[in-house]
């Protein structure tokens, strides 16, 4: 399966650098929010639905005032965020070395791969219930969730970037006295690397999905049960206040991922350009 | 650690030898599954042995209730799929050939790319109610930015000699769009639409894991409420099995129905 | 087999062959009994016909494709696998895209433990060697042909090899280029007269720059002759062309790939 997330930039006139560029670019960003914030308040006013199951964009932002003030908001945040951290944190170090593995050892790629190919498409969410039952309610059940949905993009896009190193590198590396173990982590995972990190860039929003859905399924804290309880209690505007710092959330780490990717890649033909 | 001669030089190897390995990864898996409760590694209350959910593997199959279920999650889920390809695709092909409707919908595409669409379920069902509604939304929302990229994608690298051409032999925009475009972009479109399949399964299993009135999840979740950890193992098998062979049987019928397709879909 | 107590030759294959199986197809025979040697500090050059297997001959020399039958010594060592007295350059560079030139040149010294400053120091030698200067801390991306070749050539050199190993090293440049780095490598190879075994299909550079030429014939390869070339040196192009000699061998070289390329109807 060919993974493509977003390219982060297609708009070219995103590229362009000085104020016009700089004005451009906030433009393109602030665009959607505005545009969600606009669609959000008329629907609200239309009366198509009740300001009890669509509070008004003002309403969310009072609620989400109150909640930071009384730390309800960011305790639930931080709780969260480290899950997301963590899952992905441990998929990008199973997925990478497994995935180098697989690439490059003929005997763990022929082991692993009927595993491997039957977990991929099966949807991962069918065994948080089995999870809970076997880590318990707190985060160890949220991080495997995260780690499930995380590490299977990564490992895929691994294995494909390492197994289509170009030979004669592997050669000049072997030629000028490195050992095999060495060339795994000298050359293959550097190579790989433009790879790998488009497969993390899904993997990350897979963590992120995980643990969230995670939360909102089975939990005792973090933002997903925040919304859960938002629902139970019949607060609906907490709920709203728990969708859009997830989005947010997703969205600040999704940038950060570009800005180390582009960073990591600097040598690379495509430079920091996305693709 | 062994890595293999680069190049590979030697990859023709093949023949019952090369069988070995991966029969040998799948049992090892399976032998921890079964020895690990047996011995007490994990209570067996929280993972029973893997002879055991086999054996209830067929209780599931053969509940009338399970079959309904996912009779009722697979209408939902069929329902929101084909929104998701009508929209979706007509969307792509169209950003790539116009710069007006790229530069309104790139914005939005990247920005919600990384939003976690299923956190939207509860929302969807506080708006629409918990019944069909908001669950074909959620298909439809988690499908739409893997066909919609694809399809962008694909239209975008056409050969821009091949429109041409079709429009010098006398097509319209609409009529060259559909003709020339589209089966060029196919391929893409195809493998976008495989990874949509994979994440609408998820999406709407996660919804119904939520919503708990019924569907897959909710039969799911019941058995969870209940205690019964052998048939939560169980059902979790089948639902991945399912997931598995849709997309098996995807990936079957893309080469079948068009065997000109070249490389992985 | 090395005599009594005269040093054994660089180089010494004997019969050896090269068999590819391919999945469902009838497996191709690309090299056949092929028996070749090279001595201590000398410049041998195998021309053929492209894709007749020249270049797997030379990947079998370096250790990283196993040969299907017959033997390859080294120093009178059988061949095991890659090793870093055998330096190898490539047609395509195959330089590290994420160092920068500094580093993929001294990239060799930190496997064999040298110390960070020494192994810069000699790194910076080395590129002066190719005379290339104030590019170290360039990505090769942002290299031309020619320099990312003598960046690879540096970096090969930078390990001392005994035996370099040159894989149409030239091919991808463009002919003026081309000729720069001939007259450089005759110059650094009659500098350290290093053993140099150089792979190419131009006539005209396997003479300019060898003291003997194996023609090789096409797939599967047999070797068709073995050539001597009397030119002075230190070799110049130009008189290189001026010389009686050389029009003679460069005829007969074509004649000899010419031939092949009749009887070989298929």
């Amino acid at each position: 399966m060919v993974a493509r997330p977003v390219p982060a930039s297609l708009v070219d006139a995103r590229r362009r650098r000085g104020p016009a560029g700089a004005a451009v670019k906030a433009f393109v960003y602030a665009y959607p929010v505005v545009l969600v914030l606009v669609a959000w308040e008329a629907v609200a006013r239309s009366g198509l639905f009740t300001a009890f199951t669509l509070p008004p964009p003002g309403r969310v932002w009072e609620r989400a005032r109150a909640m930071w003030d009384d730390g309800t908001l960011l305790d639930a945040s931080t709780v969260t965020l480290g899950r997301i951290l963590l899952s992905f944190g441990l998929a990008l170090v199973a997925g990478v070395t497994l995935g180098l593995l697989m690439g490059r050892v003929r005997a763990v790629r022929l082991m692993f791969r009927p595993v491997v190919s039957f977990l991929f498409p099966t949807p991962k969410v069918a065994i948080y219930p089995a999870l809970v039952i076997l880590f318990g309610l707190g985060t160890a059940s949220k991080v495997a969730m995260g780690f499930a949905e995380a590490v299977f993009p990564i490992l895929l896009a691994t294995i494909a970037a390492a197994s289509r190193v170009e030979p004669r590198m592997v050669w000049s590396a072997a030629g000028l006295g490195t050992s095999r173990a060495g060339i795994l982590v000298r050359v293959v995972l550097p190579a790989a690397l433009p790879g790998i990190l488009t497969g993390a860039r899904i993997g990350l929003v897979g963590a992120i999905s995980g643990v969230f859905v995670a939360e909102l399924i089975v939990a005792a804290d973090g933002l997903g049960h925040a919304m859960a309880i938002g629902y139970r209690t019949l607060a609906t505007a907490d709920m709203y206040v728990a969708v859009v710092l997830i989005c947010a959330i997703g969205f600040v780490l999704d940038r950060l991922f570009l800005l180390v990717r582009a960073r990591l890649l600097a040598w690379s033909p495509e430079g920091s350009a996305d693709g | 650690m062994a890595t293999e001669p680069a190049g590979g030089a030697g990859t023709a190897r093949g023949g019952p030898a090369a069988l070995l390995p991966p029969a040998a990864g799948v049992a090892l898996l399976l032998l921890v599954w079964e020895v690990a409760p047996r011995l007490g590694l994990v209570r067996p209350t929280s993972v029973p042995p893997f002879s055991e959910v086999l054996g209830e593997i067929g209780a599931v199959l053969t509940d009338p209730a399970f079959g309904s279920e996912v009779a009722g999650s697979a209408y939902r889920w069929g329902l929101g799929f084909a929104l998701a390809v009508l929209i979706g695709v007509p969307l792509g092909v169209v950003m790539a050939r116009s710069r007006l409707v790229r530069h309104a919908v790139e914005p939005v595409l990247t920005m919600s790319y990384p939003v976690p669409k299923v956190a939207l379920t509860l929302i969807l069902v506080l708006l629409f109610g918990a019944g069909t509604t908001s669950r074909v939304i959620i298909v439809v929302l988690a499908c739409l930015i893997p066909i919609v990229i694809a399809s962008f994608h694909g239209a975008g690298a056409v050969e821009p000699w091949l429109v041409w051409s079709a429009r010098g032999l006398g097509g319209g925009r609409i009529g060259t769009l559909a003709r020339v475009v589209l089966p060029a972009a196919l391929p893409q479109i195809l493998s976008g639409v495989r990874m949509a399949i994979g994440v609408s399964i998820f999406a709407l299993m996660a919804a119904e894991l939520m919503i708990r009135q019924s569907g897959i999840g909710a039969y799911l979740f019941t058995y969870y409420d209940h205690g019964d950890t052998l048939r939560v193992w169980a059902t979790a098998a089948v639902i991945a099995a399912i997931g598995f062979l849709l997309d098996a049987v995807y990936v079957r019928a893309v080469r079948r129905g068009l065997p000109w397709l070249e490389g992985e879909i | 087999m090395p005599e009594g107590g005269a040093p054994p030759p660089k180089v010494r294959a004997e019969g050896v062959g090269k068999v590819f199986a391919r999945r469902g197809r009838d497996p191709v025979r690309a090299l056949e009994s092929i028996d070749l040697t090279v001595g201590p500090g000398e410049f041998v050059s195998i021309v053929g016909p492209s894709g007749c297997g020249k270049s797997t001959f030379l990947y079998i020399v370096g250790g990283f494709v196993g040969a299907s039958s017959g033997t390859v010594r080294c120093d009178g060592e059988p061949v095991r696998g890659p090793g870093p007295e055998r330096g190898i350059v490539f047609q395509e560079f195959a330089l590290f895209p994420w160092k920068t030139v500094l580093g993929n040149v001294a990239y060799g010294l930190a496997r064999q433990g040298v110390g960070r400053a020494e192994r810069l120091e000699r790194a910076r030698r080395h590129l002066e060697t190719v005379n290339l200067r104030g590019v170290e801390r360039l990505y090769p991306k942002e290299l031309s042909g020619g320099m990312k070749q003598r960046v690879a050539i540096a970096r090969t050199l930078a390990t001392d090899p005994d035996l370099l190993l040159m894989d149409e090293p030239f091919g991808a440049l463009d002919a003026q280029t081309r000729a720069v780095l001939q007259a450089e490598l005759t110059r650094i190879w009659e500098r350290t007269r290093k053993t140099v075994l150089f792979v190419t299909h131009s006539v005209e550079e396997a003479i300019y720059l060898s003291d003997r030429i194996y023609v090789f014939s096409h797939r599967p390869a047999r070797i068709k002759a073995v050539l001597d070339v009397g030119l002075e040196r230190p070799r110049d192009r130009e008189r290189m062309l001026a010389d009686p000699a050389y029009p003679v061998l460069h005829r007969k070289i074509w004649d000899l790939l010419r031939d092949d390329g009749e009887d070989d109807g298929d």
